[in-house]
Parts: structure tokens; C-alpha cells; sequence
């Protein structure tokens, strides 16, 4: 198991010397590195913050296509909020490929998959992806050309002119996934990515992330269907509690078929933590 | 830079234009107002000596009425809507600043509420033309001057949607929209007996909240004025552009760092 582990681990315990290691990573500035994030909500004005994320440490490396998992409430959609600079972080930084998250010079690298992916729904795909592509600093023939095309890929073509508010949970889902490809991004974020796709929408979904991967855009994904996961990542990074449990790279062992061994990995990890704070609390 | 911004907020102000037509919201708006004035505009049927002023105050108060309504309601819904709706991640996960999207859909209210000005003013004038009415070359100043209050109206809207619930806001601004001429004459009328802190609370209060009835000609039209000087809707435009300016400031700041 130990030969499976990341030598330069990019994911640790909090206070630990992780975040120099990701700054110095071959080949320019990471992808996405994470430093100490710590999320709060305030749910009063002078409220203390609940926190939800503590002292979160992980960098990406380009090219690489990292799964976010964790249980229901383990912080995942709040990382994932700090790296589009939806919340400010009560401590810590969020960078990609060396700018500030939440700056229009980070965005301009990112493409975005929210968690539930809800679109106007008195405008149809084609004027959905128009108004993202021109938010985008994209215009003219070659936004119309672009939209068409990554309509055809998600499936959508010939859908184009309906107006989304006739759209199921899983075409909305599918036209969440093109704006998400809109201006070709170099790192896509994917947030609960198959949420919602039968098992068609699915398996188009895989192929067309195969696809960017392929081309070397760097994926950072959160979902539940581990056997997504184990078909499309390098690498899986464990978070529960908002605390950075492990990170396993992907191997053969760990892709070995649906409700095997990655499940088997992800429960049993998650048990051991369960347990060791458990014991940590009766102390 | 500026092209750039200019495309922003255009392509955020397009959308919300196109959605709004597209939820018929105008359609029912220009259907009550037709209904209003047509109702009041019955009474010429009987005959209209005497009646021009009374027959143009009611056209022109439900002018007044329904594009305050409607700047308030297109405002009020913009940018909870986009949270509530979640429509706001994918927009901000773009290359835009929050305060893009605010001006963007600050202009997206702004011009549905002067779409909907001008097809209630063509209506009004349409039923007054009808019994052979005019309105006179102070019509268009009348129309200018809603313009700039709804654009005030629009930014005051838009800066408390994100303080308080969308029909709380839909509330105050009706009350500090509506109660505007009210407050002024109240102010004027309490002024003289109050105390010196309350004179001190009633002389800030006054220059705080914003005047709408500066803006509200529509007595000068039905009275037959005329025109009143340019420096005068100079002075109005001034005033709309600097208060509009400091709500959109305040909803920046509340914006800018708010956990979405």
C-alpha cells in the first residue's frame, strides 16, 4: 500500500512543511495549490464562524486529473468555493497557476461545473453559452462555432433553440459540462460532476473528459460515483471533517472495477479516521 | 478595458432584458395599465370640458405608479434570484469582477423600467390624443425626469436586495419610493417645533434619503406648464447620477466579500 503513496505527498496533515514542496514543482507554478485554507461561515454578523474547512493543504500539478472525495458534509463544496473565490477564507490562500483565486486573471484559467448546475431557464443553450463565452472575452462566428460544437459533444445538438426551462435535471447537467469547456480552460473544476446523468449521460460524460485529458487540461473533480473516479483520475485526495485525511495514486489495484477496490479504499479509510478521532476524543 | 467592461455589462443587462420579456412581465404590466386609463379615460366619453386636468393627472399618476412598480420589482429580483437560483456561480466563475455583474444588472433593471416608462407614456398619451388631448413639449421633460428617478430607484433596489429578503426590499423601497413627497412635506412641517437633536436627525435624514418628488413633473403637464429650464433637468440628472452612483457604491462594498 505504502509503494502506491505519493512520495512528495502533496496532501498532509495540517502543519505540516507540505506547502513549500507544491511551490516548487517542475515546470512552472502549480495548477491549483492549496495553503493552510481554513472556511468559515458566520451565521450572525458577530457571530464566531462555524468552520467547515481547517487548515487545508494540496496542490495540483498541470496535466494531472485529481478526485476531490469525502463524505456528505466533509467540506469538499466549500474547498471547491474558495478556489472560484465564492468565499473569502478565513485563513490561508488559494492559487491557480500563480494568481490569486478569485481574480479575473485566475478565472480566465478556469472552467467551472457548480455542485447543482442551474442555467436561466427562459433562455435556451444556444444564448446560455453566448452570454458565458462573451463573459469570457469570447465573440463573433467563433463563439457561435464553439457553442455549436460543444452542444453537439455533450449531446445536445439539435436542442439548441428549446428553451432550457423544458430541459431534465441531466440536460441541464450536460450543458453545465460544455459552459464548463467554453474558451478551452486549462484547468477545469468540477463539482459533484455526474450529478444527475443516467447512465448514458455518463458514460459521454467519461469520454469527454478522456478527451480533454488527453489534450493536458488538469482536472480537479469531486463526486460520488467512485467508479468515475477510478476510471478518469491520477489521483484521489481524501477530505473528511474539512481535514486532509490521505491521497492515494491511482493503480491498477484501485481501478478495478465498480464497488471494489476504490470503495473498498475510500470506506475503510474513512472508518480508520472515524475511529482514530474517536479515540482522540475519549483521551 | 473599458470596450471590454462595456461588453460585460452589456451581455449581463442583455440577459436580464431577454429573460423578463421572455416571463412576460411587461405583457401583464402594459395590460393593467391599459385597463387603468382606459377606465379613466371612459369618463371622456361623456364629454371632456373640464375634465383635461383630472383625465391627465390620472393617466400620468398611473405612469408614475406602475414604472415605479416595475423598476422596484425588475430590481428587488435581480441578484437574489441569480443566489437563489445559483445561476450566480457559473456567471462569476467567468473572468468578471462582482461589481460587473451588479452594474450589468443595474442596466438590465434600468432599461426594462425605461421600456416599460415609454410603453405606458405611449399608452397614456395614446387614450389622452383619443379625446383630442395634448400633452404639450413639457411631456418629454416629464419623461426625461422619470428616467433619471428610475434609474435612482434602481440602484436603491438593487443595493437592498442584498441586505434584507426580496420582499422585504420590495417593502422599503416601495415605502421610501412612494413616501418620498410625504417625508419632504412632513420634514418641512416638524422641522420648526422639534428639538435641536431633532432637527439634527430630521436635517440628515432629509439629505440621506433621496427626493424622488424633485423628479415627479406630471402636475406641470396636466397643468399645461412650460418647459421648465435645461439647467433645471441638468440639475436633476446631477442629482439621480450622484445618488444612483452612492447606492451602487454601498452594494459593492456589501457584495464584494459576501460568502455566496
Amino acid at each position: 500500500m505504502n509503494q502506491t503513496k505519493l512520495q512528495t505527498a502533496n496532501v498532509m496533515a495540517a502543519g505540516e512543511p507540505r506547502a513549500e514542496a507544491s511551490k516548487n514543482l517542475p515546470g512552472g507554478p502549480p495548477a491549483l495549490c492549496i495553503e493552510n485554507l481554513c472556511v468559515g461561515y458566520k451565521k450572525s454578523l458577530f457571530g464566531t464562524p462555524n468552520r467547515v474547512v481547517h487548515n487545508l493543504n494540496l496542490s495540483v500539478r498541470p496535466g494531472e486529473v485529481v478526485g476531490f472525495l469525502g463524505p456528505n458534509g466533509a467540506g469538499k463544496s466549500s474547498t471547491i468555493k474558495s478556489i472560484m473565490g465564492f468565499v473569502v477564507p478565513e485563513t490561508g490562500s488559494v492559487s491557480i497557476f500563480g494568481h490569486s483565486a478569485g481574480s479575473t486573471l485566475a478565472k480566465a484559467k478556469i472552467g467551472y461545473l457548480p455542485e447543482v448546475a442551474l442555467y436561466y431557464p427562459f433562455l435556451t443553450p444556444m444564448e446560455t453559452l453566448t452570454l458565458y463565452g462573451r463573459l469570457q472575452g469570447l465573440g463573433g462566428s467563433s463563439l457561435r462555432d464553439e457553442a455549436m460544437e460543444l452542444l453537439e459533444r455533450v449531446g445536445l445538438k439539435g436542442k439548441e433553440k428549446l428553451q432550457l426551462k423544458t430541459f431534465s435535471k441531466g440536460m441541464q447537467q450536460r450543458l453545465g459540462i460544455a459552459q464548463a469547456l467554453l474558451g478551452s480552460p486549462d484547468l477545469l473544476v468540477l463539482d459533484e460532476v455526474s450529478s444527475g446523468l443516467d447512465p448514458v449521460g455518463r458514460r459521454h460524460l467519461r469520454h469527454v473528459l478522456n478527451e480533454i485529458k488527453e489534450k493536458g487540461t488538469t482536472i480537479f473533480f469531486s463526486s460520488h460515483e467512485l467508479d468515475e473516479v477510478a476510471q478518469l483520475c491520477d489521483r484521489v485526495l481524501l477530505i473528511a471533517n474539512g481535514r486532509a485525511v490521505d491521497e492515494r495514486v491511482m493503480d491498477a489495484q484501485l481501478r478495478g472495477g465498480i464497488g471494489s477496490a476504490l470503495e473498498d479504499y475510500f470506506i475503510e479509510t474513512l472508518a480508520k479516521q472515524e475511529a482514530g478521532t474517536t479515540r482522540e476524543a475519549g483521551r | 478595458m473599458i470596450v471590454r467592461k462595456f461588453v460585460i455589462w452589456g451581455a449581463l443587462a442583455q440577459a436580464a432584458i431577454l429573460e423578463a420579456i421572455r416571463r412576460k412581465d411587461l405583457y401583464v404590466a402594459v395590460i393593467l395599465s391599459v385597463l387603468m386609463i382606459g377606465a379613466a379615460a371612459t369618463i371622456g366619453s361623456f364629454g371632456v370640458k373640464g375634465l383635461e386636468i383630472f383625465l391627465k393627472d390620472v393617466a400620468l399618476t398611473v405612469v408614475n405608479l406602475l414604472s415605479i412598480l416595475m423598476a422596484i420589482l425588475f430590481a428587488a429580483r435581480q441578484i437574489p434570484e441569480e443566489v437563489s437560483r445559483r445561476t450566480v456561480y457559473p456567471l462569476l466563475a467567468r473572468p468578471i469582477g462582482r461589481g460587473d455583474l451588479l452594474i450589468g444588472k443595474f442596466l438590465g433593471a434600468f432599461a426594462l423600467s425605461a421600456v416599460a416608462l415609454l410603453l405606458f407614456a405611449l399608452i397614456a398619451a395614446g387614450a389622452l390624443g383619443y379625446y383630442g388631448l395634448s400633452v404639450g413639449a413639457i411631456f418629454g421633460q416629464y419623461l426625461l425626469a422619470r428616467l433619471f428617478s428610475l434609474a435612482l430607484i434602481c440602484a436603491m433596489t438593487l443595493m437592498l436586495s442584498l441586505f434584507m429578503t426580496p420582499s422585504a426590499c420590495v417593502t422599503i423601497s416601495l415605502l421610501l419610493t412612494l413616501g418620498a413627497q410625504t417625508f419632504s412635506q412632513a420634514v418641512l412641517l416638524i422641522y420648526g417645533p422639534a428639538s435641536a437633536t431633532g432637527k439634527g436627525i430630521l436635517r440628515a435624514a432629509y439629505f440621506v434619503l433621496p427626493h424622488l418628488d424633485l423628479f415627479d413633473l406630471s402636475k406641470k403637464v396636466s397643468y399645461g406648464w412650460k418647459p421648465v429650464d435645461s439647467w433645471v433637468m441638468g440639475a436633476l440628472l446631477l442629482y439621480a447620477a450622484l445618488f444612483s452612483a452612492v447606492f451602487l457604491s454601498i452594494a459593492m462594498l456589501r457584495f464584494r466579500r459576501q460568502a455566496l
